[in-house]
């Protein structure tokens, strides 16, 4: 049951990671930099409550506030750069967070017990939960909470003109500006928003594995982030959802005797899906095959009733 | 009234424009004609604001236009149409429409509903596709397209760049006709063409442009009587 429960938990964060990387595939912008927000989310909201002993929830919300507030700072040398270029400059951003955190060393006396950041040992026991009676299930439920809080926010946000303006400057940017589309504050604010919920999964992953360090925030972990929207499809948020149940709960821990071999297998997949399904898992074919089932389902219930 | 004054734009050291001055008078069809390079494409997105000039003013009805950003010149009632008719190739018809009257008021939505109907009636082949992505258009009904979703914005200007570009002859003999239509309805129109003969049937005023500078200016008579144009853009000899 523990065992399910910790997929559980790592599937609500990787889906809000990939969400991130989501909103900013929208307006056409590749980011490698979602990690990096997910580090300062982390080290930020574990901070918080460790050293200072915050309750959990301002404390994941100072983080994504930070996580944010850079990725607003990002978002505007982002502007000028797009497709590779973007994505190296993204790569940069997120070394520098992370070598940042491999710098940080903190340590601070909390209760007779050292604690806090410790450079290169990583920062260890972010025991929020532990220390205050969570049990795991309480844990699954916080991060799900967020995670459908987040998914049904995008989703409406594709209901109104907020996600269409997103979704112009993703098609043609020049056609967005010539109708009047603000393209510097669409991308920005697209950026800060990515690195909003980027830092709640950061914030929400330090706690629920009490331990973070360097490794954990590498390049491989952003190249999840974006591969998950583009495996799972901009149609709507719920390819994400797929594309990360799918990545995470069957390839890395379904398969998880095949060892190293999973990682041939993601590539795989990935070069796959690009050549039979470029438009990713979820498209409008899909959503509207679906729609089609339910309703010829609801007309056979009505027959047999 | 556009008038452009002494306008430069540079692309980092490379100047594209070099001081070009003109004018677009109002209810009139102005075109700009110049080779491939002469900063036509460059003019048209320095008075719609999607490029920044180094110098220079653009006055439109008389408030300074140069360097405010594309929302606000749209607001003044500056619209392009970018060149490669660039439509949204994902949504449809009807929500590129919509998109052109983004910078409309939610107050104006009966009146946004109104011009919806009219674009139909004036693009008939539009209303058939109301429903179809962009993408799936053809050439002609995509520049039909991008003209009616900047119609959507109510200008009181139209920056037209190249409409005719990579249509068969008979769709660009509509396109045209639909501009000389426009400008009866009262859209003033700024031009830019390479189809100097089409031009010659609806415009009221001629610049050609080289090099990043205005190297010629008159009516319609004078250019065709003009012995550089005629060899360059009309095709006699």
């Amino acid at each position: 049951m523990e065992y399910y429960l910790g997929i559980t938990q790592t599937i609500g964060v990787h889906t809000l990671l990939g969400l991130s990387a989501y909103v900013l595939l929208l307006t056409g912008q590749l980011s490698l930099a979602q990690v990096g927000f997910f580090a300062i989310g982390s080290y930020v909201s574990g901070i918080l409550t460790v050293i200072f002993g915050w309750h959990i929830l301002p404390a994941l919300l100072v983080g994504a506030l930070v996580a944010g507030f850079f990725a607003f700072l990002v978002g505007f040398p982002a502007l000028r750069v797009k497709g590779l270029m973007l994505v190296v400059a993204t790569i940069a951003f997120s070394e520098i967070v992370r070598l940042v955190f491999f710098n940080v060393n903190w340590r601070v006396e909390v209760n007779g017990l050292e604690v806090g950041p410790d450079s290169t040992q990583g920062f260890r026991e972010i025991r929020y939960f532990a220390a205050n009676g969570w049990e795991q299930a309480h844990v699954v439920l916080l991060i799900w909470l967020i995670v459908i809080l987040v998914m049904v926010l995008l989703w409406w946000l594709d209901k109104v003109r907020a996600g269409a303006v997103l979704r112009a400057v993703g098609e043609d940017e020049l056609a967005a500006q010539s109708s009047g589309v603000n393209l510097t504050m669409v991308k920005v604010a697209a950026m800060t928003g990515g690195g909003v919920i980027a830092g709640i999964a950061g914030g929400l992953f330090a706690h629920s594995t009490t331990y973070v360090d360097h490794h954990t925030f590498s390049i491989l972990l952003a190249t999840f982030a974006v591969s998950y929207p583009i495996l799972g499809g901009l149609k709507n948020v719920l390819g994400t959802l797929m594309a990360v149940i799918f990545i995470q709960g069957f390839i890395i821990e379904g398969l998880r005797f095949m060892g190293d071999y999973r990682n041939i297998l993601f590539g795989l997949l990935i070069i796959v899906a690009m050549n039979f399904r470029p438009q990713g898992l979820v498209d409008g074919n899909f959503t509207s095959d679906l729609r089609k089932l339910l309703r010829m389902n609801q007309k056979r219930g009505g027959i047999d009733a | 009234m556009l008038s452009i004054e002494n306008l430069s734009t540079s692309y980092g050291l490379i100047r594209a424009l070099k001081g070009v001055s003109l004018t677009a008078e109002d209810g009139k069809v102005t075109c700009i004609l110049g080779p491939n390079g002469a900063g036509k494409t460059t003019l048209l997105f320095t008075a719609a604001g999607i490029l920044k000039p180094s110098s220079g003013s653009v006055k439109f009805d008389g408030a300074e236009l140069a360097g405010s950003s594309a929302p606000r010149i749209l607001q003044q009632g500056l619209a392009l149409v970018p060149e490669n008719r660039l439509v949204f190739p994902q949504m449809s018809v009807r929500d590129n429409l919509l998109a052109g009257a983004y910078i409309r008021h939610r107050s104006e939505a009966t009146e946004i509903a109104e011009d919806l109907e009219n674009m139909f009636d004036r693009f008939p082949v539009l209303k058939e596709r109301e429903e179809q992505t962009a993408g799936t258009l053809s050439g002609g009904e995509q520049q039909m397209l991008s003209v009616a979703r900047a119609l959507m914005s109510r200008p009181k200007m139209l920056l037209l760049d190249e409409p005719s570009l990579g249509l068969a002859p008979l769709i660009v003999d509509e396109i045209f006709s639909i501009i000389r239509q426009m400008n009866n309805d009262g859209i003033s129109i700024l031009l830019v063409e390479q189809n100097a003969v089409k031009a010659l049937e609806v415009a009221d005023h001629f610049y050609l442009l080289d090099q990043g500078k205005v190297a010629f200016s008159g009516t319609p008579g004078e250019m065709a009587n003009d012995d550089v144009i005629k060899r360059a853009y009309l095709g006699e000899h």
